[in-house]
Protein backbone atom coordinates (compact mmCIF):
# COMPACT_ATOMS: atom_id res chain seq x y z
CA UNK A 1 0.00 0.00 0.00
CA UNK A 2 3.02 2.21 1.08
CA UNK A 3 4.07 2.58 -3.07
CA UNK A 4 0.00 4.21 -4.21
CA UNK A 5 0.47 8.01 -4.31
CA UNK A 6 -2.18 10.24 -2.40
CA UNK A 7 -3.86 12.27 -3.94
CA UNK A 8 -5.78 13.86 -0.80
CA UNK A 9 -2.32 15.99 0.22
CA UNK A 10 -2.04 16.56 3.69
CA UNK A 11 -5.17 15.65 5.60
CA UNK A 12 -6.12 18.25 8.04
CA UNK A 13 -6.01 16.84 11.81
CA UNK A 14 -9.36 17.69 14.18
CA UNK A 15 -7.46 20.99 16.10
CA UNK A 16 -7.14 23.09 12.69
CA UNK A 17 -10.85 22.93 12.60
CA UNK A 18 -12.82 26.05 13.87
CA UNK A 19 -15.18 25.39 16.83
CA UNK A 20 -18.51 23.83 15.16
CA UNK A 21 -21.68 24.91 16.09
CA UNK A 22 -23.09 22.26 17.44
CA UNK A 23 -20.40 21.91 20.13
CA UNK A 24 -20.79 25.62 20.72
CA UNK A 25 -24.36 24.94 21.58
CA UNK A 26 -23.94 22.14 23.39
CA UNK A 27 -21.69 23.83 25.95
CA UNK A 28 -24.01 26.42 26.50
CA UNK A 29 -26.62 23.87 27.42
CA UNK A 30 -24.45 22.18 29.75
CA UNK A 31 -24.21 25.24 31.47
CA UNK A 32 -28.18 25.78 31.75
CA UNK A 33 -28.43 22.16 33.16
CA UNK A 34 -26.11 22.70 35.38
CA UNK A 35 -27.29 25.71 36.55
CA UNK A 36 -30.83 24.53 37.23
CA UNK A 37 -29.34 21.27 38.90
CA UNK A 38 -30.97 19.13 36.19
CA UNK A 39 -34.46 21.02 36.69
CA UNK A 40 -33.97 22.25 32.69
CA UNK A 41 -31.78 20.52 30.61
CA UNK A 42 -30.09 22.48 28.02
CA UNK A 43 -30.30 20.63 25.12
CA UNK A 44 -28.58 20.76 21.47
CA UNK A 45 -29.35 19.04 18.45
CA UNK A 46 -28.52 18.44 14.83
CA UNK A 47 -31.97 18.92 13.49
CA UNK A 48 -30.93 18.65 9.78
CA UNK A 49 -28.30 16.65 8.27
CA UNK A 50 -29.46 16.60 4.69
CA UNK A 51 -28.05 18.39 1.31
CA UNK A 52 -24.49 18.78 2.56
CA UNK A 53 -25.58 21.78 5.17
CA UNK A 54 -26.70 21.11 8.94
CA UNK A 55 -28.57 22.44 11.52
CA UNK A 56 -28.44 22.62 15.37
CA UNK A 57 -30.68 23.90 17.76
CA UNK A 58 -30.33 24.60 21.55
CA UNK A 59 -33.51 23.88 23.15
CA UNK A 60 -34.60 23.89 26.74
CA UNK A 61 -35.95 19.95 28.05
CA UNK A 62 -38.21 20.24 30.75
CA UNK A 63 -38.26 16.46 32.42
CA UNK A 64 -40.62 17.24 35.09
CA UNK A 65 -43.11 18.93 32.22
CA UNK A 66 -43.47 15.27 30.71
CA UNK A 67 -40.06 16.56 28.31
CA UNK A 68 -41.87 19.84 27.12
CA UNK A 69 -39.09 21.42 24.46
CA UNK A 70 -39.26 25.01 24.57
CA UNK A 71 -36.45 25.76 21.13
CA UNK A 72 -34.31 28.58 21.98
CA UNK A 73 -31.90 29.12 18.60
CA UNK A 74 -31.01 27.29 15.40
CA UNK A 75 -27.67 27.84 13.68
CA UNK A 76 -27.52 26.43 9.95
CA UNK A 77 -24.77 25.52 8.46
CA UNK A 78 -22.81 24.58 5.25
CA UNK A 79 -20.65 22.01 5.17
CA UNK A 80 -17.63 24.41 5.15
CA UNK A 81 -18.85 25.74 8.40
CA UNK A 82 -18.56 29.38 8.63
CA UNK A 83 -20.72 31.72 7.55
CA UNK A 84 -23.61 30.53 9.28
CA UNK A 85 -27.24 31.34 9.31
CA UNK A 86 -28.45 31.78 13.32
CA UNK A 87 -32.26 31.89 13.73
CA UNK A 88 -33.58 33.22 16.81
CA UNK A 89 -36.32 31.12 17.47
CA UNK A 90 -37.77 32.91 20.71
CA UNK A 91 -39.54 36.23 18.98
CA UNK A 92 -39.95 37.65 15.59
CA UNK A 93 -36.18 38.85 14.89
CA UNK A 94 -34.77 38.20 11.36
CA UNK A 95 -32.58 35.76 10.80
CA UNK A 96 -28.84 36.74 11.17
CA UNK A 97 -25.52 35.76 9.43
CA UNK A 98 -22.14 35.69 11.43
CA UNK A 99 -19.00 35.33 9.45
CA UNK A 100 -16.99 33.84 12.31
CA UNK A 101 -16.87 31.74 15.80
CA UNK A 102 -16.58 35.18 17.31
CA UNK A 103 -19.60 36.74 15.93
CA UNK A 104 -21.68 33.30 16.29
CA UNK A 105 -20.51 33.45 19.95
CA UNK A 106 -21.59 37.00 20.26
CA UNK A 107 -25.37 36.77 18.99
CA UNK A 108 -25.73 33.71 21.13
CA UNK A 109 -25.05 36.03 23.96
CA UNK A 110 -27.42 38.33 23.16
CA UNK A 111 -30.12 35.84 22.31
CA UNK A 112 -29.51 33.51 25.66
CA UNK A 113 -29.04 36.77 27.62
CA UNK A 114 -31.98 38.36 26.34
CA UNK A 115 -35.03 39.03 28.75
CA UNK A 116 -37.04 36.70 26.51
CA UNK A 117 -35.28 33.96 27.17
CA UNK A 118 -34.95 34.88 30.97
CA UNK A 119 -38.50 35.30 31.56
CA UNK A 120 -39.18 31.39 29.67
CA UNK A 121 -36.56 30.44 31.91
CA UNK A 122 -38.16 31.42 34.98
CA UNK A 123 -41.76 30.56 33.81
CA UNK A 124 -40.22 27.00 33.17
CA UNK A 125 -38.55 27.23 36.48
CA UNK A 126 -41.72 28.25 38.27
CA UNK A 127 -43.74 25.43 36.63
CA UNK A 128 -41.27 22.80 37.93
CA UNK A 129 -41.23 23.50 41.47
CA UNK A 130 -44.96 23.88 42.07
CA UNK A 131 -45.37 20.71 40.37
CA UNK A 132 -42.62 19.31 42.62
CA UNK A 133 -44.69 20.88 45.47
CA UNK A 134 -47.89 19.12 44.39
CA UNK A 135 -46.12 15.60 43.63
CA UNK A 136 -44.44 16.19 47.25
CA UNK B 1 -42.38 29.89 18.91
CA UNK B 2 -44.98 27.02 18.03
CA UNK B 3 -44.25 25.60 14.89
CA UNK B 4 -47.55 23.55 12.76
CA UNK B 5 -47.54 21.08 10.10
CA UNK B 6 -50.47 19.88 8.18
CA UNK B 7 -50.31 17.35 5.52
CA UNK B 8 -53.21 15.39 3.84
CA UNK B 9 -50.94 12.28 3.44
CA UNK B 10 -53.83 10.21 0.76
CA UNK B 11 -53.73 7.05 2.76
CA UNK B 12 -50.15 6.49 1.75
CA UNK B 13 -47.58 5.42 4.19
CA UNK B 14 -45.27 8.24 5.06
CA UNK B 15 -44.13 7.61 8.80
CA UNK B 16 -40.35 8.13 8.15
CA UNK B 17 -41.64 11.28 5.43
CA UNK B 18 -43.78 12.80 8.44
CA UNK B 19 -41.57 12.16 11.03
CA UNK B 20 -37.88 13.84 9.32
CA UNK B 21 -40.09 17.02 8.59
CA UNK B 22 -40.92 16.74 12.09
CA UNK B 23 -37.24 16.86 12.71
CA UNK B 24 -36.09 19.09 10.18
CA UNK B 25 -38.50 21.93 11.25
CA UNK B 26 -38.60 21.93 14.85
CA UNK B 27 -42.58 20.51 14.79
CA UNK B 28 -44.63 20.68 17.49
CA UNK B 29 -47.87 20.30 16.38
CA UNK B 30 -48.67 17.81 13.69
CA UNK B 31 -52.20 17.25 12.09
CA UNK B 32 -52.51 14.93 9.61
CA UNK B 33 -55.80 14.20 6.80
CA UNK B 34 -56.00 11.03 5.35
CA UNK B 35 -53.26 8.96 7.83
CA UNK B 36 -54.69 5.55 8.02
CA UNK B 37 -51.31 4.96 9.94
CA UNK B 38 -51.78 4.02 13.37
CA UNK B 39 -51.10 6.74 15.95
CA UNK B 40 -48.53 4.31 17.91
CA UNK B 41 -46.87 3.88 14.58
CA UNK B 42 -46.45 7.24 13.73
CA UNK B 43 -45.36 7.86 17.43
CA UNK B 44 -42.70 5.42 17.37
CA UNK B 45 -41.23 7.35 14.21
CA UNK B 46 -41.31 10.66 15.39
CA UNK B 47 -39.61 9.54 18.58
CA UNK B 48 -36.97 7.41 16.69
CA UNK B 49 -36.34 10.55 14.11
CA UNK B 50 -36.66 13.78 16.68
CA UNK B 51 -35.61 11.83 20.17
CA UNK B 52 -38.89 13.53 21.62
CA UNK B 53 -42.43 12.15 22.33
CA UNK B 54 -45.11 13.39 20.54
CA UNK B 55 -49.32 12.59 22.14
CA UNK B 56 -51.44 11.69 20.39
CA UNK B 57 -54.83 12.68 22.61
CA UNK B 58 -58.50 12.45 21.34
CA UNK B 59 -57.52 10.88 18.24
CA UNK B 60 -60.19 8.88 18.52
CA UNK B 61 -62.82 11.39 18.58
CA UNK B 62 -61.61 12.25 15.10
CA UNK B 63 -62.25 10.02 12.05
CA UNK B 64 -60.60 12.84 9.34
CA UNK B 65 -57.92 14.51 11.54
CA UNK B 66 -55.00 13.49 13.63
CA UNK B 67 -52.98 15.69 16.15
CA UNK B 68 -49.49 14.94 17.43
CA UNK B 69 -48.22 17.24 19.99
CA UNK B 70 -44.79 17.42 21.45
CA UNK B 71 -46.58 19.51 24.62
CA UNK B 72 -47.29 17.36 27.69
CA UNK B 73 -50.37 16.05 28.37
CA UNK B 74 -51.82 18.72 30.37
CA UNK B 75 -51.54 21.51 27.90
CA UNK B 76 -53.94 20.00 25.17
CA UNK B 77 -57.47 20.13 26.03
CA UNK B 78 -60.53 18.76 23.38
CA UNK B 79 -63.06 20.89 22.72
CA UNK B 80 -64.84 19.65 19.58
CA UNK B 81 -65.01 17.11 16.94
CA UNK B 82 -67.24 17.05 13.93
CA UNK B 83 -67.22 15.73 11.08
CA UNK B 84 -64.53 17.75 9.04
CA UNK B 85 -63.27 19.96 11.79
CA UNK B 86 -61.69 18.92 15.34
CA UNK B 87 -60.90 22.05 17.71
CA UNK B 88 -58.38 21.62 20.38
CA UNK B 89 -57.15 24.81 22.91
CA UNK B 90 -53.73 24.24 23.35
CA UNK B 91 -52.13 25.93 27.05
CA UNK B 92 -48.18 25.94 26.46
CA UNK B 93 -46.51 25.74 29.56
CA UNK B 94 -44.59 28.76 28.12
CA UNK B 95 -46.76 31.45 26.50
CA UNK B 96 -50.26 32.50 25.63
CA UNK B 97 -52.94 29.58 24.88
CA UNK B 98 -53.86 29.03 21.45
CA UNK B 99 -57.15 27.23 19.82
CA UNK B 100 -56.41 25.00 17.20
CA UNK B 101 -59.15 23.85 14.22
CA UNK B 102 -57.57 20.98 12.26
CA UNK B 103 -60.17 20.67 9.46
CA UNK B 104 -60.80 18.87 6.17
CA UNK B 105 -63.84 19.70 4.33
CA UNK B 106 -65.73 17.49 1.61
CA UNK B 107 -64.07 17.08 -1.72
CA UNK B 108 -64.89 18.51 -4.78
CA UNK B 109 -65.56 14.80 -6.04
CA UNK B 110 -68.34 14.09 -3.54
CA UNK B 111 -69.96 17.33 -2.96
CA UNK B 112 -71.15 20.73 -4.75
CA UNK B 113 -69.58 24.34 -4.57
CA UNK B 114 -73.31 25.10 -2.27
CA UNK B 115 -72.49 21.84 -0.03
CA UNK B 116 -69.07 22.77 0.31
CA UNK B 117 -70.16 26.74 1.45
CA UNK B 118 -72.58 25.17 3.68
CA UNK B 119 -69.90 22.78 5.01
CA UNK B 120 -67.44 26.15 5.67
CA UNK B 121 -70.64 28.23 7.46
CA UNK B 122 -71.02 24.72 9.81
CA UNK B 123 -67.42 24.69 10.59
CA UNK B 124 -67.03 28.52 11.40
CA UNK B 125 -70.11 28.34 14.22
CA UNK B 126 -68.22 25.56 15.98
CA UNK B 127 -65.25 27.62 15.85
CA UNK B 128 -66.72 30.93 16.82
CA UNK B 129 -68.50 28.46 19.65
CA UNK B 130 -64.94 27.17 20.84
CA UNK B 131 -63.83 30.66 20.60
CA UNK B 132 -66.91 31.20 22.76
CA UNK B 133 -66.32 28.60 25.20
CA UNK B 134 -62.61 29.31 26.08
CA UNK B 135 -62.82 33.07 26.17
CA UNK B 136 -60.35 34.00 23.40
CA UNK B 137 -60.22 34.23 19.99
CA UNK B 138 -56.49 33.51 19.20
CA UNK B 139 -57.69 30.96 16.64
CA UNK B 140 -55.50 29.35 14.27
CA UNK B 141 -57.58 26.99 11.19
CA UNK B 142 -55.21 24.94 9.33
CA UNK B 143 -56.28 21.87 7.21
CA UNK B 144 -57.14 21.14 3.83
CA UNK B 145 -60.56 23.28 2.82
CA UNK B 146 -60.96 21.47 -0.88
CA UNK B 147 -61.82 24.75 -1.84
CA UNK B 148 -59.03 27.54 -2.76
CA UNK B 149 -58.67 31.42 -1.29
CA UNK B 150 -60.96 32.98 -3.37
CA UNK B 151 -63.92 30.61 -3.31
CA UNK B 152 -67.16 31.33 -1.45
CA UNK B 153 -66.51 29.19 1.70
CA UNK B 154 -63.55 30.81 2.48
CA UNK B 155 -64.77 34.49 1.18
CA UNK B 156 -68.20 34.76 2.38
CA UNK B 157 -68.87 36.64 5.60
CA UNK B 158 -71.13 34.37 6.98
CA UNK B 159 -68.42 31.45 6.22
CA UNK B 160 -64.53 31.74 7.13
CA UNK B 161 -64.70 35.59 6.26
CA UNK B 162 -60.88 35.06 5.47
CA UNK B 163 -59.13 37.97 3.45
CA UNK B 164 -56.38 38.25 1.64
CA UNK B 165 -54.54 41.56 3.23
CA UNK B 166 -53.29 41.70 7.12
CA UNK B 167 -54.52 45.68 6.79
CA UNK B 168 -58.34 44.29 6.38
CA UNK B 169 -58.29 41.33 8.96
CA UNK B 170 -56.80 44.05 11.45
CA UNK B 171 -60.17 45.69 11.51
CA UNK B 172 -61.76 42.65 13.01
CA UNK B 173 -64.96 42.63 11.86
CA UNK B 174 -67.67 43.87 9.78
CA UNK B 175 -71.18 44.09 9.88
CA UNK B 176 -73.38 42.58 7.12
CA UNK B 177 -76.44 43.08 7.08
CA UNK B 178 -76.70 44.22 10.70
CA UNK B 179 -75.03 40.98 12.06
CA UNK B 180 -70.91 41.13 12.81
CA UNK B 181 -68.50 38.94 10.81
CA UNK B 182 -65.32 38.45 12.03
CA UNK B 183 -62.57 38.14 10.12
CA UNK B 184 -59.71 35.60 9.38
CA UNK B 185 -56.37 36.57 7.84
CA UNK B 186 -55.71 33.59 5.03
CA UNK B 187 -52.03 34.20 4.20
CA UNK B 188 -52.06 31.76 1.51
CA UNK B 189 -53.59 34.22 -1.19
CA UNK B 190 -49.50 35.20 -1.12
CA UNK B 191 -48.63 31.81 -2.02
CA UNK B 192 -50.67 31.50 -5.26
CA UNK B 193 -48.88 31.27 -8.96
CA UNK B 194 -45.52 31.73 -10.00
CA UNK B 195 -44.85 34.93 -8.37
CA UNK B 196 -44.82 33.73 -4.84
CA UNK B 197 -42.17 32.13 -2.90
CA UNK B 198 -42.63 28.04 -3.39
CA UNK B 199 -44.82 26.47 -5.57
CA UNK B 200 -48.00 27.43 -7.43
CA UNK B 201 -50.06 25.63 -5.17
CA UNK B 202 -50.48 22.59 -2.94
CA UNK B 203 -52.34 20.07 -5.39
CA UNK B 204 -52.05 19.27 -8.83
CA UNK B 205 -54.88 18.79 -10.82
CA UNK B 206 -55.07 18.34 -14.66
CA UNK B 207 -58.52 17.69 -15.75
CA UNK B 208 -60.80 18.08 -19.22
CA UNK B 209 -63.18 20.84 -18.47
CA UNK B 210 -63.32 23.89 -20.14
CA UNK B 211 -61.50 26.17 -16.92
CA UNK B 212 -58.92 24.35 -15.31
CA UNK B 213 -56.57 25.55 -12.54
CA UNK B 214 -54.28 22.84 -12.41
CA UNK B 215 -52.57 24.09 -9.20
CA UNK B 216 -54.84 24.57 -6.32
CA UNK B 217 -54.35 26.00 -3.00
CA UNK B 218 -56.32 23.53 -0.88
CA UNK B 219 -54.47 23.08 2.19
CA UNK B 220 -54.31 26.64 3.76
CA UNK B 221 -53.99 28.05 7.42
CA UNK B 222 -56.23 30.91 8.69
CA UNK B 223 -55.18 33.14 11.21
CA UNK B 224 -57.67 35.63 13.39
CA UNK B 225 -56.37 38.91 13.82
CA UNK B 226 -55.52 38.14 18.13
CA UNK B 227 -52.44 36.46 16.37
CA UNK B 228 -51.52 38.50 13.46
CA UNK B 229 -48.70 40.13 15.62
CA UNK B 230 -46.89 36.96 16.71
CA UNK B 231 -47.31 35.74 12.71
CA UNK B 232 -44.35 36.34 10.25
CA UNK B 233 -44.62 35.41 7.01
CA UNK B 234 -41.23 33.71 6.75
CA UNK B 235 -42.70 31.62 9.43
CA UNK B 236 -45.19 30.15 6.55
CA UNK B 237 -44.15 27.52 3.90
CA UNK B 238 -45.21 25.11 1.16
CA UNK B 239 -43.07 22.57 2.05
CA UNK B 240 -41.45 21.05 -1.03
CA UNK B 241 -38.37 18.70 0.39
CA UNK B 242 -38.17 15.73 2.59
CA UNK B 243 -34.70 15.57 3.32
CA UNK B 244 -32.81 14.87 0.36
CA UNK B 245 -36.27 13.54 -1.15
CA UNK B 246 -38.20 15.77 -3.81
CA UNK B 247 -42.02 15.63 -3.14
CA UNK B 248 -42.36 17.92 -7.02
CA UNK B 249 -41.31 15.78 -9.84
CA UNK B 250 -40.91 18.52 -12.74
CA UNK B 251 -43.69 20.85 -12.82
CA UNK B 252 -45.99 18.52 -10.78
CA UNK B 253 -46.30 16.98 -7.41
CA UNK B 254 -44.43 13.55 -7.16
CA UNK B 255 -47.67 10.86 -6.86
CA UNK B 256 -45.60 8.74 -4.67
CA UNK B 257 -45.77 10.94 -1.89
CA UNK B 258 -49.16 12.13 -1.19
CA UNK B 259 -50.94 14.43 -4.01
CA UNK B 260 -50.90 16.82 -1.52
CA UNK B 261 -48.09 19.29 -0.26
CA UNK B 262 -47.28 19.90 3.50
CA UNK B 263 -47.75 23.01 5.05
CA UNK B 264 -46.24 24.93 7.74
CA UNK B 265 -46.30 27.90 9.87
CA UNK B 266 -44.96 29.02 13.10
CA UNK B 267 -46.22 31.81 15.52
CA UNK B 268 -44.26 33.29 17.85
CA UNK B 269 -46.76 32.76 20.58
CA UNK B 270 -44.61 31.30 23.19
Amino acid sequence: MSNIESFWGEIPTPTDFPDLPNKILKEQGSLLTDATDGSLIGEAALSDRHKQHFSAVLRIKVPSLNNYIYNIVKVEYPISIYPVTVIDLTGKDQNSVCKSVDELRQKLKQILGSDKVKSVITALLAQVSANAVLEA
Amino acid sequence: MPVALFWNLNRRTLCEEVAQLCNAHEVDILVLAESHMPDVEIQRSLRRETETVYIAPFNELSSRIKFFFRYPPESVRQVADSYGVSIREIRPPVGMSLLLAGVHLSSKLYVDREEQSSQARLVTRMIEEAERSVGHERTLVIGDFNMNPFEGGLVDADSFHSVMAQSIAERKMRKVRQVERRYFYNPMWGKLGDGSQGPPGTYYYQGFKNRELFWNMFDQVLIRPELLPYYRKEALQVLTEVGDRQLLTGDRINGYFSEHLPIMIGLATE
